[in-house]
Parts: C-alpha cells; structure tokens; sequence
C-alpha cells in the first residue's frame, strides 16, 4: 500500500513481558557501543578496533492513572496473563498480581529457588526464574513498595503497525520520575531503564 | 414524487444527552486506586482489544459491560439546541527526505474529536435537567469541588448547578427524519403499514401509490463521552434570544448513518443497539441481558416512536 510505510506513535504498541501497556505515551532508547578504534605508535590511522561493551539505556513514559500501574502491568506479564482483560477477570476471580496480604508470604520463597505452592502465590512462579539474583530484602524493598524496579529483567517490546518489532531484552528499570504542576496536561511518568541489547524482528516471528 | 431524495434540516433533528453508565453512588470507585478509570468502549474495544493480538479471548466481564454501556438514566431531549457542530481531525504527517522534492508519503496520525453546541435560553439554563441527573457524584476531584463554580444566582445554595464545565462526560444522540417520504429505490417500496390502524399510509402529496410508500428511516450519529470544555454567553440589543455556546472534545463518534442494513431492510430498532451496543452479547447471563432489554426499552420509550414518526411525514406540523 503506496504512502503508508511510515510510522507514527499512533502506530506503536508497547508490551512488557507480552502484556500491552496500553497507557504506555512514549518511548526513548539509545544502544551504546563503546567500540573504541586502537592505533598504532606511529598510526594516522586505526590500525584495529577493539569491542567495547554495549549497554541500552533509555526510559519509558507512561500516563499516571494509579500509582501501580506499571508494576501490576508487570507483574501481570510475569503471570503470563497476555491482556487486561484477563487480568481484570482473575481480580475478580479472587487472584491479584500482589495483594498486600500476600507479600509476607511471597518473600519467603526469595532467593531459595523454591516455587511457591500456594494457588495465590502461582503467577509469580516466572519471577523467581527470571530473577534469580535479587538480594531478599532488596526485593522486599521494593516489592512492598510496588515498584517496577523491584520485577527485572523484563522484556519491552515495541511494536509497529504489526509488521515489525524492537525488542528491548533484559531491561532493568533502575529510576522513576514525574513532574507534577497545574495544568491540564496529563501527568506522566517516567521510568529509566537500561537493557542487555536490542533486537529486531517481524511481528509474527518468534524471538 | 416517485424520486424523491432528500436531506435533513435542522427541523428534522432531535438530540438527547444521556449520561453512560459510570455514574455510581460512590464515584471514587471509577478511579480509585487499583481500578481502571471511567474508560469508554472506544478504549476498551479497539486499544486492549488490538493490542492482545486480536485474541478471541478477549472478553469484557459482565460488570464492566453493565458499568460501561447501560445507561443508568433517562435521556434528557436538548430542546433549546439549535446548531451543533462537529470537527474530526486526524491529520497525516507528511514524510520527506534529502533529494525530494515532494513529500514520500505519510505516518497517520492521532485523531481529536471536537465541536460546538448552540443553545438557546429558554426561560432557564439549558443543561440543567443534565445538571440534575448527575448530581452531587463527580468523577473527578478537587479540593473546590463543592465550593467554587457551583451554585446559581437564584440559589446559591444548589450544588446540583453548576458550571457546566464540571459536567462528567454524556453522550449525545442525534436522530434525523425528513419529512420527505422517499421511494424510486427498491428496498423501499414495499407500502407501509399504520402500526395501529394497519392500513397503508399515505405518502405526501396524496394517494397511496402502492409504488410509492412513505419511508421508514431513521438517521442519526452519537456522539460518546462528550467533554464540555468551554462555555460562552451572548446576550445583545441586536439579538433576538440569548445563547449559550459549548466547546467540547469527545473521546468517540459513531457515523452517521440511516437504520439500513446492509442487505436493504429497514430496521427502526437499530436505535437500541446503537443506545445499547454490546459486542459480546453472548458474555452475559440472561437475566443482564433481560435487564439491558429493559432499559432499552425504557430509553427507547423517550425517543420518538414509528407512529411519531410516520405522523409526522403526514402531517404539516410536527408532532413534536
């Protein structure tokens, strides 16, 4: 189709772990490669290229309609559950992505590779293999506090038109932030990040 | 007469405001923590919908339905509106690159539904039947939510009026008929018959041309979750009334179109479905459905009924 090979933000959609973060405003990253040219004595010229390391860093917008919104977005990701909708229907079922009443019960299994039995407890099975590492009470930290920064490494993929997808893989969210003045502006948040690396793919492909 | 089309003029028009069901007893449930906000059917269909893939999982829960569609009260007719318009924008943003002179195509863009209402004083404040309904239950607050902009120079003490920017979002319905009977077209040939009376009804201009029958067509458009942003007042030595005007933003907007099927046939009941759409239907237990059927009707009793109609492509008043 002639004339619509480009891409706007309304074009865009954003998953984290395959769930649509369908607040989700805005979207930066920056692949850094500090591959560095190395030169001989007398060199005018690199006579080789050292690899560097590569890092992605970036950060995610998104519009504040509750102060959990990412981190049940998240977490839900981590269930497995692929739409809100799901995840509206297992609230009311009785399930929640963390409730308050549970978290005790959760950090038990924190750094002892053990799953959690409880049916509770079952979404957040994942979470325990994908982050293997996190130190308890860092955990605790910050899953008491319900934050995103808590449930790393993630997957962010951006999606455009359904035709082709970046994935940002292992992404740690490492900051939040929002500016808050009156106005009629929505008020956004924003989350740092930085990620592994970055690939490409079409949007039927699987990764 | 046997070819007659037609348009619609501002006397073939008749609009309602009616409030979607997300006002509750205890609004903060819309946006309390936890909980999605007031979102509408737009949202709820099209982003979610799209972005789970398309998935035939997707499934509203039967609460979300009836929070989201039923209406949870009357229509109010907008009896002093005399002029509305409506503006869709969705501009393309044209790409370009180095060596060319013209643009390479476009990225579509994002979309804003807008317009304006005019409404004429009579005798009181056009919206307050809309005031009223809603009540004292905003969706939003602030810390001058029940002080400042509420209350009106008569009675300073109803909260119930207030400026009409604070009105949580309604949706605006337009039914169109003319007053023309059209025929010339196959699917509306067959001869109309007086729900009552059962004989045929005449067409305009005499006679009852068994090929030419008066139609049965509504038209009309809506509007969803409607968002007053601005009001302004004119009053002058040079006019003859008074007039409010309204700027708004709407989240949707529903074409206009007349009530037939793709396949030809009439159908006036379309209006309940566009008052009531549910794309799942199948997801709600009978006794919701019933429910809904019932507020249907209950909504479509306030909209003009087919013998109103047919009356009025009789008669050289209006019924109404």
């Amino acid at each position: 189709m002639p004339g619509y090979s480009y891409h706007c933000g309304a074009n865009i959609s954003l998953k984290i772990n395959d769930f649509p973060v369908t607040e989700a405003a805005g979207i930066s990253y920056n692949v850094i490669d500090s591959t560095i040219p190395l030169y001989g004595y007398s060199s005018r010229y690199f006579d080789a290229v050292a690899p560097g390391q590569i890092l992605v860093q970036g950060s995610l917008v998104i519009n504040f309609v509750h102060h959990n919104y990412l981190f049940e977005c998240i977490a839900w990701g981590l269930a497995g559950v692929k739409s809100s909708s799901t995840a509206r229907s297992l609230e009311s079922a009785g399930f929640s992505s963390y409730a308050p009443d549970e978290r005790e019960e959760v950090m038990k299994y924190v750094g002892t590779g053990e799953i959690p039995s409880q049916d509770t407890l079952r979404y957040w099975d994942d979470q325990w293999d994908m982050a293997p590492t996190l130190r308890a009470d860092t955990a605790y930290e910050q899953l008491r506090n319900k934050s995103p920064l808590g449930l790393s490494p993630l997957n962010i993929s951006i999606s455009f038109s359904k035709r082709y997808t970046i994935d940002l893989l292992s992404v740690f969210f490492i900051g939040r932030g929002a500016t808050i003045q009156i106005d009629e502006n929505v008020i956004l948040e924003e989350y740092n990040f930085f990620a592994r690396k970055m690939e490409t793919r079409y949007y039927n492909e699987t990764r | 007469m046997g070819n007659n089309r037609y348009s619609y003029s501002g006397a073939d028009v008749k609009c309602w405001a009616f409030f979607p069901g997300g006002i509750t007893p205890d609004s903060s449930q819309i946006i309390g923590p936890g909980t999605q906000p007031l979102t509408s059917k737009t949202e709820e269909t099209t982003d979610e919908y799209l972005l789970a893939g398309g998935d035939s999982t997707y499934k509203l829960s039967n609460e979300e339905i009836s929070r989201l569609y039923k209406p949870q009260v009357k229509p109010v007719e907008l009896d002093a509106l005399h002029t509305i318009s409506i503006s869709i924008s969705e501009p393309r943003g044209p790409a370009r690159a180095l060596g060319f002179r013209n643009i390479k195509g476009f990225a579509r863009s994002v979309r804003t539904i807008a317009g304006s209402l005019i409404m004429t004083v009579i005798e009181d404040h056009p919206l307050r039947q809309l005031m009223e309904q809603q009540g004292l239950h905003d969706p939003v607050w602030s810390e001058d939510l029940y002080t400042w902009g509420r209350g009106s120079l008569h009675d300073p003490s109803n909260k119930l009026i207030k400026i009409p920017t604070m009105l949580p979002p309604f949706n605006i319905i337009s039914i169109y008929m003319s007053e023309i009977p059209i025929a010339g077209s196959q699917q509306f040939l067959s001869p109309v018959l007086d729900p009552e009376t059962k004989s045929e009804i005449p067409v305009a201009g005499g006679g009852t041309d068994p090929n030419v029958s008066a139609m049965s067509v509504y038209a009309g458009w809506l509007l969803e979750e409607v968002e007053l942003i601005g009001e302004g007042m004119t009053t002058s030595v040079n006019d003859m009334v008074t007039e409010v005007m309204y700027q708004f933003v709407a989240q949707n907007y529903r074409e206009f179109s007349a009530n037939i099927s793709s396949a030809g046939d009439i159908d006036p009941l379309k209006l309940d479905q566009i008052l009531c759409s549910v794309s799942d239907e199948e997801t709600l237990a009978a006794s919701q459905m019933a429910e809904c059927l019932r507020q249907e009707e209950e909504l479509i009793k306030e909209l003009p009924t087919k013998a109103q109609f047919y009356s009025r492509t009789t008669r050289p008043i209006p019924m109404y």
